[in-house]
C-alpha cells in the first residue's frame, strides 16, 4: 500500500514524495523473492515503507490450488522467537486469484527476514524473505497544503487571542453590562501579552521541527563513501582496488563500527560491476578479494579506457544487502588473465530481443511485453535458443541459471537480479541459520563459511535447462540496460538489452 | 439560558469522552502497540470533539442569530458572535484537534509512524483536548456563578470538572510521576508540586461546596480507578514486536496519585487564612502541598509495592508489553543516593524545600487564577 499511502497522500494532501539514495539497490527500494514456501512456489514483493516506523506492503503470489490461509510476520535479524509479533493474516486481492496481501509493521531499521507461511491442502510452509529496511524517502510539503496548514494555524492563532481578549474584557461583567474603557484596554493588554506568548510558542515549536528534520536526515539510510584507484601488481598488470572509504566502516575497533562484518554470498565476498558511464557499452562483472577489512583488488580484464561507474555489492552477516557505489577512470589496459572463472565482461551494442552467444545460440526475451511501465511486472523471462530453435542447456552460474543487472542509463536505478529476486542469497542462509547464541560478531559468518553453506555451489558438471526468470518491476520511467549472463560450456557469456520504460 | 446550561452539561461529557479516550488510547499503546486512525480510543477522541463542535456551534450560531437578549447577555463577543466563554474555548480546542489531524498524518508519512508520543502535531492535538476540558470547566464555572446561592448542582458540576481537568493533567505528567516506585524521589515532589497545587488552589478559591478541592480530588481518584478497573479486565494481545511482556489485557494506569489528602489540607488552610492574605496563604499552602503529599505516598508506595498489594484491586503487573520484566518493578527509583545516611536525609529535605517553593509558587497562580474565576459570569 506504499503506492496507495503515496497517493492518499498526493491527493490528499497534494505532498510530494521524492526518492533519495538507497543503498540496499540503487534507487529499487522494493524487494522481489521467488521461491517455496514448504510445497507452495512463491512470488513475494515487499513493497519499501519509505519510512520507518511504516508499513510495508506484502503481496504475495501462490502458484497452486488449495491454498487456506497466507500469513507474514517481520523478524528483526536478531530479535529471536519472542522478538517476532504475531503473524498477520494476508487477505486475497480481489479479481486476482492466488495473490494475497497484507501490511507489515516495520518498526526500526535494519536486516529483517520476514517470514511467509502459506497453509492448504498440502500442508504448511514457510518462505524466508531478507529484507533490509531502512528509510528513504524525504516528503516535501505541497506549497498549498502548507498555505492551508498556515492558514488554519493562523485562525488558530487569532482565535486564541481573540479569546483571551474576550475573557479579560467581559467574561467577568454582570449579564448585560457593556464593558468599560477600563475592561477594553484591559482587554486589549492581554491580547498583546497572549500573542506575544503565543508566537514564542510557535516559534519553540519550528524550532522543534527543524531538529526533528534535521534528525530524520540524519537517519536516513546514505549511501557510503567508497574509493577506487588502478595500481600496479608485480607482474607489471594493472589491478582494480576498491576501498570502503566511510568512517563508519572504518571505524578504530569493531565496536565503533555500526554495522556487522561481510559475509560472502555465491562464494563472493564482493562482487562488482563495471559499466562506462557514457554510453552502458562495456560491462564487467569482477570478484573483488580483500586486501584487508576495507579494501578489495581484482586483476583488471582489458577493457576499454575511460570514466566507469563502479556498483560493488556486498552482503552484512546481520543479512543486510548493500551496494557501494564509486567511479573509476580506467587506463585502457588490461591484464592478460583474471585470476577468477567467474569473472566476466561485455563490450557490444544492446539487443531488443534476442542477443547473440557463441556458437550461433541466441538468447531470447521471451514475451517480452510490448510496452513496460514503472511499477509493473518487467516479464524478464530468457531462455537460451540454440541455432535450430530450441532450448540450449547451462551450467549454474554462481549457483544460479542466470543472472541479471539492471540499470538505467543514469546510473540512479541499479539491481543485481537472480531468479530467485533481488534478495542475497546469503542474507537468506544467514537469517534461516542464525541461533540465538551469534551475538558476537563475525560468529555467524565464521560458521557458515566453514560449513560451506556460503559457498558457490559447485557443479560445472551440472546441466541445467536455459531458462531463467527474473520477478521484478522496474521503479520508475527512463531508458534502462539489462546485462543477463549465463554460463555454457564453462565460459560465462553475457547479452545486453535496452528498453524504456514509461 | 437553559440552553446554555445544556450545551454546558455536553462540552462536560465531551471533556470526559477527551480524558477517558486519551487514558484508554495510552493503554492500547502499552498493550495493543499498532495505532491506526481506526482505533477505539481514537474513536471516542473523535466522537468528543463532534459533541463540542455541534453542541457549541449551534448555541453560537443560534444566540448569535436569534438570540434573546437575556441570553446575549450572559454571553462574550467574539469576531462578531456570541458566545460563552468556555464554548469559545471549547471551540478552539475542537478545531485545534481538526487541525492537527492532517498535519499528524503529513509527519506520519514524513518522519515514520509515531516513534515518540510528543511531537509538534501531537502537541496542538493536547493542546486542542486540554482546551475543550478548560472550556467545560469554564462552562460548569459561569453556570456555578449563576446559580442561586445554596444550590449544590452545579457546584458538584463544576467539581466534576475541575476533577477531570486533574485527571487530565496527571495523565500527561505520568512518565513523572504515575508510578508509586517514583513516590520516593525527586522528580515526583518536583512536577506534583509545580502542576497540581495550581488546579487544586483554583478549585478551593472558586469553588462554592464546602469542601471544593477535597471534592475535586475525591472525583479524579474515584474516576482514575474505575477506569483503570475497567481497562485492566479488556483483554488484549500485543501487536509489534519485540514482545517482552506477553500482556493479556490493556495495560492500565497505576494506582492513582492520592491527592485527596493535599486537597483536603488545601481546603483547611483556605478557611483558616481568610481574604486578602493570598501571598501568606500561597506559601503555607506550598508547604502544606509537599508534607501532606510526603505523608500519604511514602507509606503508600510502600504498601502499593509490597507483596499484599500486587493484586488488580490495586492494579498491580501493568507493565508495557515491550518491558522486560525484572526487580525493577518492585524497587523505588530516583532516589537519593550515596553517602551517608544523614547526607541522603539532607539531600532529600533539600528536594522538599525546593518542591515547596514550586507548590507555593503554581498554588500562587492557581488563587489567582481562581480570584478572577469566581467573578466569571459568562
Amino acid at each position: 500500500m506504499t503506492s496507495v499511502t503515496r497517493r492518499r497522500v498526493k491527493i490528499a494532501f497534494g505532498a510530494v514524495a521524492s526518492l533519495v539514495v538507497l543503498s540496499a539497490h540503487i534507487g529499487s527500494p522494493d524487494t522481489w523473492f521467488a521461491g517455496t514456501a514448504g510445497p507452495y512456489p512463491v512470488t513475494v514483493l515487499v513493497r519499501a515503507p519509505g519510512v520507518i516506523p511504516g508499513l510495508a506492503d506484502v503481496i504475495v503470489r501462490v502458484t497452486g490450488d488449495g491454498v487456506r490461509a497466507v500469513t507474514a510476520s517481520p523478524a528483526a535479524y536478531n530479535a529471536g522467537e519472542r522478538g517476532v509479533p504475531p503473524a498477520d493474516t494476508a487477505r486475497t486481492v480481489p479479481g486476482r486469484p492466488g495473490t494475497w496481501t497484507t501490511q507489515l509493521w516495520i518498526m526500526a531499521p535494519g536486516s529483517y527476514s520476514v517470514r511467509v507461511t502459506v497453509d492448504g491442502s498440502l500442508g504448511s510452509g514457510t518462505a524466508i524473505v531478507p529484507v533490509s529496511a531502512v528509510a528513504t524517502r524525504v516528503l516535501t510539503m505541497d506549497r498549498r497544503f502548507g498555505w492551508l496548514l498556515a492558514g488554519l494555524g493562523a485562525i488558530l492563532l487569532l482565535g486564541a487571542v481573540s479569546i483571551i481578549g474576550a475573557a479579560a474584557r467581559e467574561s467577568v461583567l454582570s449579564p448585560g453590562e457593556a464593558p468599560d474603557r477600563r475592561m477594553r484596554i484591559r482587554g486589549r493588554v492581554a491580547m498583546v501579552v497572549g500573542m506575544v506568548v503565543l508566537v514564542a510558542a510557535l516559534a519553540g515549536g519550528k524550532a522543534w521541527w527543524n531538529a526533528v528534520d534535521r534528525d530524520y536526515r540524519r537517519s536516513l539510510d546514505r549511501r557510503w563513501a567508497a574509493e577506487t584507484s588502478v595500481v600496479t601488481a608485480g607482474n607489471g598488470e594493472p589491478r582494480l582496488r576498491f576501498s570502503i572509504a566511510d568512517s563508519v566502516w572504518r571505524g578504530r575497533s569493531w565496536r565503533d563500527r555500526a554495522a556487522s562484518p561481510l559475509i560472502p554470498d555465491h562464494g563472493k565476498l564482493m562482487h562488482l560491476f563495471l559499466i562506462r558511464e557514457a554510453d552502458a557499452g562495456v560491462f564487467a562483472h569482477l570478484h573483488p578479494v580483500s586486501i584487508d577489512s576495507a579494501t578489495f583488488e581484482t586483476p583488471l580484464p582489458a577493457l576499454p579506457g575511460g570514466r566507469y561507474r563502479v556498483f560493488a555489492d556486498v552482503t552484512h552477516e546481520s543479512g543486510y544487502a548493500r551496494t557501494l557505489v564509486a567511479e573509476a577512470e580506467l587506463p585502457g589496459t588490461g591484464g592478460t588473465v583474471g585470476t577468477d572463472p567467474d569473472d566476466a565482461w561485455f563490450v557490444g551494442e544492446p539487443s531488443a530481443g534476442a542477443a547473440a552467444l557463441a556458437r550461433g545460440a541466441t538468447l531470447v526475451w521471451e514475451h517480452r511485453p510490448a510496452e513496460l511501465r514503472a511499477g509493473a511486472d518487467a516479464g524478464l523471462e530468457f531462455t537460451v535458443r540454440e541455432p535450430d530453435g530450441s532450448i540450449g542447456a547451462v551450467e549454474p552460474y554462481l549457483g544460479m541459471s542466470g543472472h541479471a543487472v539492471i540499470m538505467r542509463e543514469d546510473g540512479k536505478v541499479y539491481v543485481h537480479l537472480h531468479p530467485m529476486g533481488t534478495v542475497s542469497q546469503a542474507a537468506q542462509v544467514a537469517l534461516r541459520e542464525r541461533r540465538p547464541a551469534d551475538t558476537a560478531r563475525g560468529a555467524l559468518g565464521r560458521r557458515l563459511t566453514e560449513s560451506g553453506a556460503l559457498a558457490a555451489h559447485p557443479g560445472a558438471h551440472q546441466v541445467l535447462e536455459g531458462r531463467a526468470a527474473f520477478p521484478y518491476a522496474f521503479p520508475e520511467p527512463g531508458d534502462y540496460r539489462i546485462w543477463v549472463q549465463v554460463k555454457r560450456a564453462s565460459v560465462v557469456e553475457t547479452a545486453a538489452f535496452q528498453v524504456r520504460v514509461n | 439560558m437553559r440552553s446554555i446550561a445544556r450545551t454546558a452539561v455536553a462540552v462536560l461529557i465531551a471533556a470526559a469522552l477527551i480524558a477517558i479516550g486519551l487514558i484508554w488510547d495510552i493503554a492500547w499503546h502499552r498493550s495493543v502497540g499498532r495505532d491506526t486512525f481506526w482505533t477505539p480510543p481514537h474513536m471516542v477522541e473523535y466522537v468528543a470533539a463532534i459533541i463540542v463542535g455541534t453542541s457549541c456551534g449551534w448555541l453560537i450560531i443560534r444566540s448569535t442569530v436569534r438570540g434573546t437578549g437575556l441570553e446575549q447577555e450572559h454571553m462574550v463577543r467574539f469576531w462578531g458572535f456570541r458566545g460563552p466563554l468556555g464554548a469559545w474555548v471549547a471551540v478552539w480546542g475542537s478545531l485545534a484537534m481538526l487541525v492537527s489531524a492532517p498535519f499528524d498524518d503529513w509527519w506520519h508519512n514524513a518522519y515514520g509512524l509515531d516513534v515518540k508520543i510528543v511531537s509538534p502535531p501531537h502537541m496542538l492535538l493536547g493542546a486542542g483536548m486540554t482546551a475543550i476540558i478548560v472550556g467545560a470547566w469554564l462552562m460548569t464555572l459561569a453556570e456555578q456563578n449563576r446559580s442561586a446561592e445554596g444550590s449544590r448542582k452545579f457546584p458538584i458540576v463544576f467539581a466534576v470538572a475541575s476533577a477531570i481537568l486533574l485527571l487530565m493533567l496527571v495523565t500527561i505528567t505520568m512518565e513523572y510521576t504515575a508510578l508509586p516506585n517514583l513516590w520516593r524521589g525527586r522528580i515526583f515532589y518536583f512536577v506534583s508540586a509545580a502542576v497540581f497545587p495550581l488546579v487544586l488552589a483554583a478549585a478551593a478559591r472558586s469553588g462554592r461546596l464546602r469542601w471544593p478541592a477535597t471534592a475535586t480530588a475525591s472525583i479524579f481518584m474515584l474516576a482514575s480507578l474505575v477506569l483503570s478497573w475497567v481497562l485492566q479486565s479488556i483483554p488484549a494481545t500485543a501487536r509489534l514486536a519485540p514482545i517482552n511482556n506477553p500482556v493479556t489485557h490493556l495495560v492500565a494506569a497505576p494506582f492513582p496519585i492520592a491527592l485527596i489528602v493535599p486537597a483536603a489540607v488545601f481546603d483547611l488552610l483556605h478557611r483558616a487564612v481568610g481574604p486578602g492574605r493570598d501571598w501568606r496563604l500561597s506559601a503555607l499552602l506550598g508547604v502544606g502541598f509537599v508534607v501532606a503529599l510526603l505523608a500519604v505516598s511514602w507509606p503508600l508506595s510502600g504498601f502499593l509495592l509490597s507483596p499484599a498489594a500486587q493484586s488488580p484491586v490495586f492494579l498491580a503487573g501493568n507493565w508495557d508489553f515491550s518491558a522486560t520484566l525484572g526487580a525493577w518493578r518492585f524497587e523505588y527509583w530516583d532516589t537519593m543516593s550515596g553517602g551517608s545516611r544523614g547526607s541522603v536525609v539532607v539531600a532529600f529535605a533539600k528536594v522538599l524545600l525546593l518542591a515547596a517553593l514550586f507548590a507555593a509558587v503554581s498554588s500562587r497562580l492557581g488563587i489567582a487564577l481562581g480570584s478572577w474565576m469566581r467573578k466569571v459570569r459568562r
